[in-house]
Protein backbone atom coordinates (compact mmCIF):
# COMPACT_ATOMS: atom_id res chain seq x y z
CA UNK A 1 0.00 0.00 0.00
CA UNK A 2 1.18 3.37 -1.17
CA UNK A 3 2.11 5.41 2.20
CA UNK A 4 0.37 8.99 2.29
CA UNK A 5 2.54 11.96 2.71
CA UNK A 6 1.59 14.28 5.51
CA UNK A 7 0.06 17.15 3.49
CA UNK A 8 -2.17 14.58 1.64
CA UNK A 9 -3.32 13.18 4.44
CA UNK A 10 -4.47 16.43 5.47
CA UNK A 11 -6.25 17.13 1.85
CA UNK A 12 -8.34 13.91 2.42
CA UNK A 13 -9.47 14.74 5.78
CA UNK A 14 -10.53 18.33 5.15
CA UNK A 15 -11.99 16.89 2.10
CA UNK A 16 -13.87 14.32 4.13
CA UNK A 17 -15.12 16.95 6.46
CA UNK A 18 -16.84 19.47 4.04
CA UNK A 19 -18.00 16.68 2.05
CA UNK A 20 -19.60 15.79 5.69
CA UNK A 21 -20.21 19.31 6.21
CA UNK A 22 -22.19 19.48 2.92
CA UNK A 23 -24.31 16.18 3.29
CA UNK A 24 -25.85 17.44 7.15
CA UNK A 25 -26.73 21.08 5.25
CA UNK A 26 -28.39 19.10 3.00
CA UNK A 27 -30.41 16.64 5.47
CA UNK A 28 -31.38 19.69 7.06
CA UNK A 29 -32.22 21.77 4.26
CA UNK A 30 -34.68 18.44 3.06
CA UNK A 31 -35.64 18.35 6.95
CA UNK A 32 -36.77 21.92 6.74
CA UNK A 33 -38.60 21.96 3.41
CA UNK A 34 -40.40 18.57 4.33
CA UNK A 35 -41.26 20.73 7.35
CA UNK A 36 -42.84 23.95 5.60
CA UNK A 37 -44.91 21.44 3.10
CA UNK A 38 -46.67 19.31 6.24
CA UNK A 39 -47.76 22.86 7.60
CA UNK A 40 -49.39 23.92 4.29
CA UNK A 41 -51.10 20.80 3.69
CA UNK A 42 -51.87 20.30 7.53
CA UNK A 43 -55.62 19.29 7.83
CA UNK A 44 -55.29 21.41 10.72
CA UNK A 45 -55.31 24.45 8.47
CA UNK A 46 -58.40 23.27 6.50
CA UNK A 47 -61.74 24.49 7.05
CA UNK A 48 -64.11 21.92 5.99
CA UNK A 49 -68.01 23.38 5.52
CA UNK A 50 -70.42 20.65 5.66
CA UNK A 51 -73.94 21.34 4.65
CA UNK A 52 -76.63 19.99 7.60
CA UNK A 53 -79.37 18.40 5.94
CA UNK A 54 -82.77 19.75 4.89
CA UNK A 55 -84.45 17.68 7.14
CA UNK A 56 -83.00 17.03 10.43
CA UNK A 57 -84.69 13.77 11.33
CA UNK A 58 -83.72 10.71 13.68
CA UNK A 59 -87.03 9.18 14.04
CA UNK A 60 -88.00 8.45 10.31
CA UNK A 61 -87.65 7.03 7.28
CA UNK A 62 -84.56 4.43 6.75
CA UNK A 63 -83.53 6.96 3.83
CA UNK A 64 -83.60 10.83 5.38
CA UNK A 65 -82.21 8.78 8.80
CA UNK A 66 -79.47 7.52 6.83
CA UNK A 67 -78.59 11.15 5.34
CA UNK A 68 -78.60 12.36 9.15
CA UNK A 69 -76.47 9.64 9.95
CA UNK A 70 -74.17 10.30 7.23
CA UNK A 71 -73.86 14.11 8.20
CA UNK A 72 -72.64 13.19 11.84
CA UNK A 73 -70.26 10.88 10.24
CA UNK A 74 -68.92 13.56 8.11
CA UNK A 75 -68.40 15.80 10.46
CA UNK A 76 -66.96 13.30 13.10
CA UNK A 77 -64.11 11.87 10.64
CA UNK A 78 -63.44 15.24 9.29
CA UNK A 79 -62.59 16.69 13.41
CA UNK A 80 -60.77 13.43 13.90
CA UNK A 81 -58.64 13.79 10.98
CA UNK A 82 -57.97 17.38 12.43
CA UNK A 83 -59.69 19.64 10.03
CA UNK A 84 -61.69 22.78 11.60
CA UNK A 85 -65.55 22.17 10.42
CA UNK A 86 -68.39 25.21 9.74
CA UNK A 87 -71.52 23.72 10.10
CA UNK A 88 -73.50 25.46 7.62
CA UNK A 89 -77.13 25.45 8.58
CA UNK A 90 -78.43 26.98 5.62
CA UNK A 91 -80.25 24.34 3.63
CA UNK A 92 -81.85 23.39 6.62
CA UNK A 93 -85.39 24.12 6.34
CA UNK A 94 -86.81 21.29 9.19
CA UNK A 95 -86.50 20.46 12.23
CA UNK A 96 -87.64 16.81 14.47
CA UNK A 97 -87.50 16.44 17.92
CA UNK A 98 -85.11 13.35 17.60
CA UNK A 99 -82.91 15.20 15.13
CA UNK A 100 -82.84 18.33 17.32
CA UNK A 101 -82.22 16.12 20.55
CA UNK A 102 -79.25 14.12 18.83
CA UNK A 103 -77.61 17.50 17.44
CA UNK A 104 -78.02 18.41 21.42
CA UNK A 105 -75.78 15.63 22.40
CA UNK A 106 -73.47 15.49 19.19
CA UNK A 107 -72.44 19.47 19.52
CA UNK A 108 -71.71 19.30 23.33
CA UNK A 109 -69.81 15.88 22.35
CA UNK A 110 -67.74 17.34 19.37
CA UNK A 111 -67.13 21.19 21.35
CA UNK A 112 -65.31 19.06 24.58
CA UNK A 113 -63.60 16.72 22.58
CA UNK A 114 -62.54 19.18 19.65
CA UNK A 115 -62.55 22.69 21.59
CA UNK A 116 -62.62 25.94 19.20
CA UNK A 117 -62.41 23.81 15.92
CA UNK A 118 -66.29 23.90 15.46
CA UNK A 119 -68.00 26.91 13.79
CA UNK A 120 -71.43 27.32 11.76
CA UNK A 121 -73.63 30.09 10.39
CA UNK A 122 -77.15 31.10 11.11
CA UNK A 123 -79.93 29.12 9.60
CA UNK A 124 -81.46 30.70 6.68
CA UNK A 125 -84.73 29.59 8.34
CA UNK A 126 -86.14 31.97 11.05
CA UNK A 127 -87.90 29.00 12.73
CA UNK A 128 -85.00 26.33 12.64
CA UNK A 129 -83.04 29.45 14.03
CA UNK A 130 -85.50 29.90 17.15
CA UNK A 131 -85.08 26.56 17.82
CA UNK A 132 -81.61 25.99 17.75
CA UNK A 133 -81.01 29.08 19.73
CA UNK A 134 -83.61 27.84 21.95
CA UNK A 135 -81.49 24.53 22.90
CA UNK A 136 -78.59 26.25 22.78
CA UNK A 137 -76.85 24.64 19.78
CA UNK A 138 -75.96 27.99 18.59
CA UNK A 139 -74.77 29.45 21.35
CA UNK A 140 -72.41 26.61 21.77
CA UNK A 141 -71.01 26.55 18.26
CA UNK A 142 -70.32 30.58 19.09
CA UNK A 143 -72.99 32.03 17.35
CA UNK A 144 -74.21 35.03 19.60
CA UNK A 145 -78.48 34.50 19.84
CA UNK A 146 -79.91 37.27 18.08
CA UNK A 147 -83.56 36.30 17.95
CA UNK A 148 -86.72 36.85 20.19
CA UNK A 149 -88.36 32.74 21.13
CA UNK A 150 -92.10 33.59 20.23
CA UNK A 151 -92.74 30.76 18.13
CA UNK A 152 -95.57 28.01 19.48
CA UNK A 153 -93.38 25.31 17.81
CA UNK A 154 -90.78 26.57 19.58
CA UNK A 155 -91.37 27.36 22.97
CA UNK A 156 -93.52 24.39 24.09
CA UNK A 157 -90.61 22.45 23.37
CA UNK A 158 -88.80 21.61 27.56
CA UNK A 159 -84.97 20.50 27.45
CA UNK A 160 -83.44 19.32 29.98
CA UNK A 161 -79.77 17.86 29.90
CA UNK A 162 -77.83 16.50 33.66
CA UNK A 163 -74.94 14.45 34.49
CA UNK A 164 -76.35 12.45 37.34
CA UNK A 165 -79.59 10.75 38.20
CA UNK A 166 -81.57 13.96 39.27
CA UNK A 167 -85.36 14.27 38.22
CA UNK A 168 -85.19 17.70 39.51
CA UNK A 169 -84.44 19.96 36.40
CA UNK A 170 -87.36 17.72 34.86
CA UNK A 171 -89.81 18.81 37.74
CA UNK A 172 -91.73 21.86 35.31
CA UNK A 173 -92.64 19.82 32.75
CA UNK A 174 -93.77 16.79 35.00
CA UNK A 175 -96.28 19.12 36.77
CA UNK A 176 -97.39 20.25 33.30
CA UNK A 177 -98.05 17.11 32.55
CA UNK A 178 -99.61 16.32 35.88
CA UNK A 179 -101.99 19.37 35.48
CA UNK A 180 -102.84 18.00 31.98
CA UNK A 181 -103.13 14.33 32.43
CA UNK A 182 -103.15 13.82 35.98
CA UNK A 183 -101.46 12.31 38.31
CA UNK A 184 -101.43 8.89 37.88
CA UNK A 185 -100.47 8.87 34.13
CA UNK A 186 -97.41 12.13 35.07
CA UNK A 187 -96.43 9.47 37.86
CA UNK A 188 -95.71 6.40 35.49
CA UNK A 189 -93.84 8.68 32.96
CA UNK A 190 -91.83 10.36 35.75
CA UNK A 191 -91.14 6.43 36.57
CA UNK A 192 -89.70 5.66 33.31
CA UNK A 193 -87.90 8.67 32.86
CA UNK A 194 -86.13 8.52 36.51
CA UNK A 195 -85.47 4.55 35.39
CA UNK A 196 -83.68 5.99 32.26
CA UNK A 197 -81.55 8.48 33.54
CA UNK A 198 -80.45 5.53 36.30
CA UNK A 199 -80.13 3.19 33.67
CA UNK A 200 -77.76 5.95 31.98
CA UNK A 201 -75.52 6.40 34.85
CA UNK A 202 -75.23 2.13 36.20
CA UNK A 203 -74.71 1.07 32.43
CA UNK A 204 -73.97 3.57 29.80
CA UNK A 205 -71.22 5.20 31.77
CA UNK A 206 -70.83 2.55 34.32
CA UNK A 207 -66.40 3.41 32.76
CA UNK A 208 -66.36 6.02 33.19
CA UNK A 209 -68.49 7.05 36.46
CA UNK A 210 -70.73 9.56 34.59
CA UNK A 211 -72.01 11.04 31.64
CA UNK A 212 -74.01 13.29 30.01
CA UNK A 213 -77.98 12.83 29.03
CA UNK A 214 -80.16 15.18 27.29
CA UNK A 215 -83.84 14.87 27.22
CA UNK A 216 -86.36 16.82 24.90
CA UNK A 217 -90.16 16.90 25.63
CA UNK A 218 -93.34 18.31 25.00
CA UNK A 219 -97.36 17.90 25.78
CA UNK A 220 -99.75 19.01 23.60
CA UNK A 221 -103.30 17.93 24.34
CA UNK A 222 -102.93 15.10 26.12
CA UNK A 223 -100.10 13.96 23.21
CA UNK A 224 -96.82 13.21 24.84
CA UNK A 225 -93.48 12.89 23.28
CA UNK A 226 -90.24 12.40 25.52
CA UNK A 227 -86.84 11.38 23.93
CA UNK A 228 -83.74 10.85 25.92
CA UNK A 229 -80.14 10.32 24.46
CA UNK A 230 -77.10 9.39 25.79
CA UNK A 231 -73.61 8.75 24.36
CA UNK A 232 -72.16 6.30 26.14
CA UNK A 233 -71.97 2.61 26.16
CA UNK A 234 -74.91 1.02 24.47
CA UNK A 235 -77.41 -1.46 25.08
CA UNK A 236 -76.01 -3.99 23.14
CA UNK A 237 -72.41 -3.37 24.00
CA UNK A 238 -73.19 -3.16 27.64
CA UNK A 239 -75.27 -6.75 27.51
CA UNK A 240 -72.59 -8.42 25.38
CA UNK A 241 -69.97 -8.13 28.44
CA UNK A 242 -71.23 -10.17 30.10
CA UNK A 243 -72.35 -13.05 27.47
CA UNK A 244 -74.79 -15.44 27.76
CA UNK A 245 -74.76 -19.21 26.81
CA UNK A 246 -77.27 -18.05 23.93
CA UNK A 247 -75.22 -14.83 23.04
CA UNK A 248 -72.26 -17.69 21.87
CA UNK A 249 -74.55 -20.07 20.26
CA UNK A 250 -76.19 -17.14 18.26
CA UNK A 251 -72.72 -15.86 17.12
CA UNK A 252 -73.67 -12.48 18.78
CA UNK A 253 -70.19 -12.14 20.84
CA UNK A 254 -68.59 -11.99 17.67
CA UNK A 255 -70.78 -10.79 14.68
CA UNK A 256 -71.23 -7.50 17.19
CA UNK A 257 -73.74 -5.18 15.35
CA UNK A 258 -75.61 -8.27 13.41
CA UNK A 259 -78.15 -8.89 16.59
CA UNK A 260 -78.06 -5.55 18.37
CA UNK A 261 -81.98 -5.14 18.07
CA UNK A 262 -82.42 -8.69 19.31
CA UNK A 263 -80.50 -7.55 22.39
CA UNK A 264 -82.21 -4.66 23.09
CA UNK A 265 -85.29 -6.48 22.91
CA UNK A 266 -84.02 -9.14 25.12
CA UNK A 267 -83.11 -5.80 27.45
CA UNK A 268 -87.16 -4.71 27.60
CA UNK A 269 -87.75 -8.39 28.30
CA UNK A 270 -85.80 -7.56 31.54
CA UNK A 271 -82.27 -9.05 31.09
CA UNK A 272 -79.45 -7.10 32.53
CA UNK A 273 -75.73 -6.73 32.33
CA UNK A 274 -75.46 -7.09 36.34
CA UNK A 275 -77.34 -10.71 36.24
CA UNK A 276 -78.84 -9.79 39.85
CA UNK A 277 -82.53 -10.36 40.15
CA UNK A 278 -83.40 -7.34 41.70
CA UNK A 279 -82.20 -4.94 38.71
CA UNK A 280 -83.04 -4.65 34.99
CA UNK A 281 -86.64 -3.94 35.81
CA UNK A 282 -86.07 -0.11 34.01
CA UNK A 283 -87.15 -0.89 30.61
CA UNK A 284 -89.73 -3.77 30.85
CA UNK A 285 -91.55 -1.04 32.99
CA UNK A 286 -91.52 1.61 30.38
CA UNK A 287 -92.73 -1.19 27.83
CA UNK A 288 -95.75 -1.99 30.15
CA UNK A 289 -96.20 1.60 30.75
CA UNK A 290 -96.21 2.12 27.05
CA UNK A 291 -98.34 -0.75 26.31
CA UNK A 292 -101.04 0.76 28.69
CA UNK A 293 -101.37 4.23 27.25
CA UNK A 294 -103.74 4.10 24.02
CA UNK A 295 -101.68 3.95 20.76
CA UNK A 296 -98.27 4.58 22.93
CA UNK A 297 -95.05 4.17 20.97
CA UNK A 298 -91.46 3.05 22.18
CA UNK A 299 -88.85 2.86 20.41
CA UNK A 300 -85.03 2.25 20.96
CA UNK A 301 -82.25 2.75 18.89
CA UNK A 302 -78.89 1.56 20.43
CA UNK A 303 -75.40 1.06 18.23
CA UNK A 304 -76.84 -0.78 15.50
CA UNK A 305 -79.60 -2.29 16.04
CA UNK A 306 -83.15 -0.74 16.95
CA UNK A 307 -86.43 -1.99 18.72
CA UNK A 308 -90.06 -0.66 18.43
CA UNK A 309 -93.26 -1.09 20.06
CA UNK A 310 -96.35 0.45 18.03
CA UNK A 311 -99.53 0.56 19.98
CA UNK A 312 -101.74 0.98 17.00
CA UNK A 313 -100.10 -2.15 15.40
CA UNK A 314 -100.46 -3.78 18.95
CA UNK A 315 -96.85 -4.66 17.35
CA UNK A 316 -92.98 -5.31 18.65
CA UNK A 317 -90.63 -5.14 16.00
CA UNK A 318 -86.61 -5.41 15.85
CA UNK A 319 -83.88 -4.30 12.94
CA UNK A 320 -81.10 -2.98 12.31
CA UNK A 321 -79.53 0.57 11.61
CA UNK A 322 -77.26 1.30 8.29
CA UNK A 323 -75.60 3.69 10.19
CA UNK A 324 -74.95 3.01 14.14
CA UNK A 325 -75.95 5.70 16.73
CA UNK A 326 -73.67 6.68 19.77
CA UNK A 327 -75.11 5.36 22.41
CA UNK A 328 -78.39 5.60 22.99
CA UNK A 329 -81.54 7.04 21.92
CA UNK A 330 -85.31 6.39 23.62
CA UNK A 331 -88.39 7.77 22.21
CA UNK A 332 -92.05 7.75 23.93
CA UNK A 333 -95.21 8.72 22.07
CA UNK A 334 -98.16 8.71 24.78
CA UNK A 335 -101.62 9.34 23.57
CA UNK A 336 -102.93 9.96 27.48
CA UNK A 337 -106.77 11.27 26.38
CA UNK A 338 -108.17 8.78 28.55
CA UNK A 339 -107.15 10.15 31.45
CA UNK A 340 -108.04 13.37 33.34
CA UNK A 341 -106.74 15.40 35.44
CA UNK B 1 -78.87 15.03 54.90
CA UNK B 2 -80.24 15.56 58.43
CA UNK B 3 -83.28 13.16 59.25
CA UNK B 4 -85.92 15.29 60.67
CA UNK B 5 -88.78 12.76 61.65
CA UNK B 6 -92.21 13.80 62.03
CA UNK B 7 -94.11 11.94 64.75
CA UNK B 8 -97.54 11.32 64.60
CA UNK B 9 -98.24 10.29 67.74
CA UNK B 10 -96.02 8.10 70.60
CA UNK B 11 -96.26 5.10 68.41
CA UNK B 12 -95.53 6.03 64.99
CA UNK B 13 -93.33 8.21 62.54
CA UNK B 14 -94.56 9.77 59.59
CA UNK B 15 -92.29 10.23 56.56
CA UNK B 16 -93.48 12.31 53.79
CA UNK B 17 -90.92 11.58 50.83
CA UNK B 18 -92.10 14.86 48.55
CA UNK B 19 -92.01 17.23 51.95
CA UNK B 20 -89.05 15.83 53.86
CA UNK B 21 -86.86 14.06 50.93
CA UNK B 22 -87.69 15.19 47.34
CA UNK B 23 -90.46 15.87 45.27
CA UNK B 24 -88.32 13.89 42.32
CA UNK B 25 -86.53 11.02 44.05
CA UNK B 26 -84.53 9.14 41.53
CA UNK B 27 -81.77 6.80 41.75
CA UNK B 28 -80.68 3.70 43.50
CA UNK B 29 -77.15 4.15 45.02
CA UNK B 30 -76.17 7.50 46.47
CA UNK B 31 -73.33 7.59 43.99
CA UNK B 32 -76.37 8.13 41.43
CA UNK B 33 -77.63 11.52 43.07
CA UNK B 34 -78.79 13.57 45.58
CA UNK B 35 -82.18 12.08 46.23
CA UNK B 36 -81.42 8.45 46.04
CA UNK B 37 -82.80 5.45 47.25
CA UNK B 38 -79.97 4.20 49.57
CA UNK B 39 -79.91 7.91 50.82
CA UNK B 40 -83.49 7.92 51.71
CA UNK B 41 -83.53 4.27 53.25
CA UNK B 42 -79.52 5.19 55.18
CA UNK B 43 -81.27 8.79 56.58
CA UNK B 44 -84.54 8.73 57.16
CA UNK B 45 -86.33 5.01 56.95
CA UNK B 46 -83.73 3.03 58.80
CA UNK B 47 -83.72 5.90 61.80
CA UNK B 48 -87.32 6.00 61.77
CA UNK B 49 -87.45 2.39 61.78
CA UNK B 50 -85.36 2.59 64.87
CA UNK B 51 -86.85 4.88 67.05
CA UNK B 52 -90.33 4.28 66.64
CA UNK B 53 -93.08 1.29 66.49
CA UNK B 54 -94.26 2.02 63.71
CA UNK B 55 -93.44 3.82 60.51
CA UNK B 56 -95.96 5.10 57.60
CA UNK B 57 -94.07 6.40 54.61
CA UNK B 58 -96.41 9.11 52.31
CA UNK B 59 -95.81 8.48 49.05
CA UNK B 60 -98.23 11.66 48.12
CA UNK B 61 -97.29 14.96 46.80
CA UNK B 62 -93.69 13.47 45.00
CA UNK B 63 -93.87 13.58 40.95
CA UNK B 64 -92.43 10.04 40.84
CA UNK B 65 -90.16 7.49 41.70
CA UNK B 66 -88.58 4.75 39.13
CA UNK B 67 -88.25 1.66 40.50
CA UNK B 68 -84.46 1.53 41.27
CA UNK B 69 -85.23 4.41 43.73
CA UNK B 70 -88.67 2.05 45.32
CA UNK B 71 -86.67 -1.31 45.53
CA UNK B 72 -83.53 0.39 46.87
CA UNK B 73 -85.60 2.16 49.38
CA UNK B 74 -87.49 -1.01 50.84
CA UNK B 75 -85.98 -3.78 49.13
CA UNK B 76 -82.71 -2.44 50.87
CA UNK B 77 -84.71 -3.20 54.07
CA UNK B 78 -84.01 -6.37 53.83
CA UNK B 79 -80.82 -7.30 51.50
CA UNK B 80 -78.92 -4.60 53.23
CA UNK B 81 -80.07 -3.92 56.24
CA UNK B 82 -80.80 -7.20 57.40
CA UNK B 83 -84.28 -6.59 58.17
CA UNK B 84 -87.19 -9.44 58.18
CA UNK B 85 -89.79 -9.32 55.23
CA UNK B 86 -92.75 -10.11 58.65
CA UNK B 87 -91.08 -7.50 60.67
CA UNK B 88 -90.99 -4.87 58.04
CA UNK B 89 -95.31 -6.09 57.39
CA UNK B 90 -95.67 -5.07 61.43
CA UNK B 91 -93.28 -1.87 60.93
CA UNK B 92 -94.11 -0.22 57.40
CA UNK B 93 -97.05 1.51 56.53
CA UNK B 94 -97.47 2.82 53.10
CA UNK B 95 -99.43 5.54 52.23
CA UNK B 96 -100.23 6.73 48.61
CA UNK B 97 -103.75 7.22 46.64
CA UNK B 98 -102.00 5.12 43.82
CA UNK B 99 -102.15 1.80 45.28
CA UNK B 100 -100.07 0.14 42.66
CA UNK B 101 -97.15 2.10 44.49
CA UNK B 102 -98.25 0.27 47.68
CA UNK B 103 -98.12 -3.22 45.83
CA UNK B 104 -94.74 -2.62 43.80
CA UNK B 105 -92.87 -1.83 47.31
CA UNK B 106 -94.27 -4.64 49.14
CA UNK B 107 -93.38 -6.84 46.32
CA UNK B 108 -89.71 -5.81 46.34
CA UNK B 109 -89.35 -6.11 50.41
CA UNK B 110 -91.17 -9.67 49.68
CA UNK B 111 -88.74 -11.05 47.20
CA UNK B 112 -85.86 -9.44 48.24
CA UNK B 113 -82.69 -11.49 50.08
CA UNK B 114 -80.72 -11.14 52.90
CA UNK B 115 -76.91 -10.51 51.76
CA UNK B 116 -74.67 -13.20 52.46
Amino acid sequence: MKKLSSKQKNFCARRSRNAMRLRAKASAARRRSRKVASRVASPRHLLEVIHVPVYVRYYAPKEQRKEFGRFLERVENYLVQGKNVSLDFSNTKRLFPCGVLIIMGVVDDWVQRFPNRLTANYPADDLVEQMLQHVDVLQKLGLPPRKNISHDDVTRWHYFTGLNVDATPVEPFMEQVRNVVGAEAQMGLADCVNEAMTNVRHHAYEKSGGGRWWIFATISDKRIFVAMHDRGASIPATLLEKPEIWDYLTGRVWRQGRADGKLISAAADGRTSTKLPYRGKGLPEMLQFTKEAENGELAIYSRSGFFRFSGREQMESVGRLTKPITGTLIVWMLNLSGTTP
Amino acid sequence: MDAQLVRYNAMTIVLNIAKQFSRSPAGRYVTDGPFSGQAFRENLLLPALRQSETVEVQLDGALGFGSSFLEEAFGGLVREAGLKAETLHQKLRISSKLKTYEQRIWHYVDDAKPKG
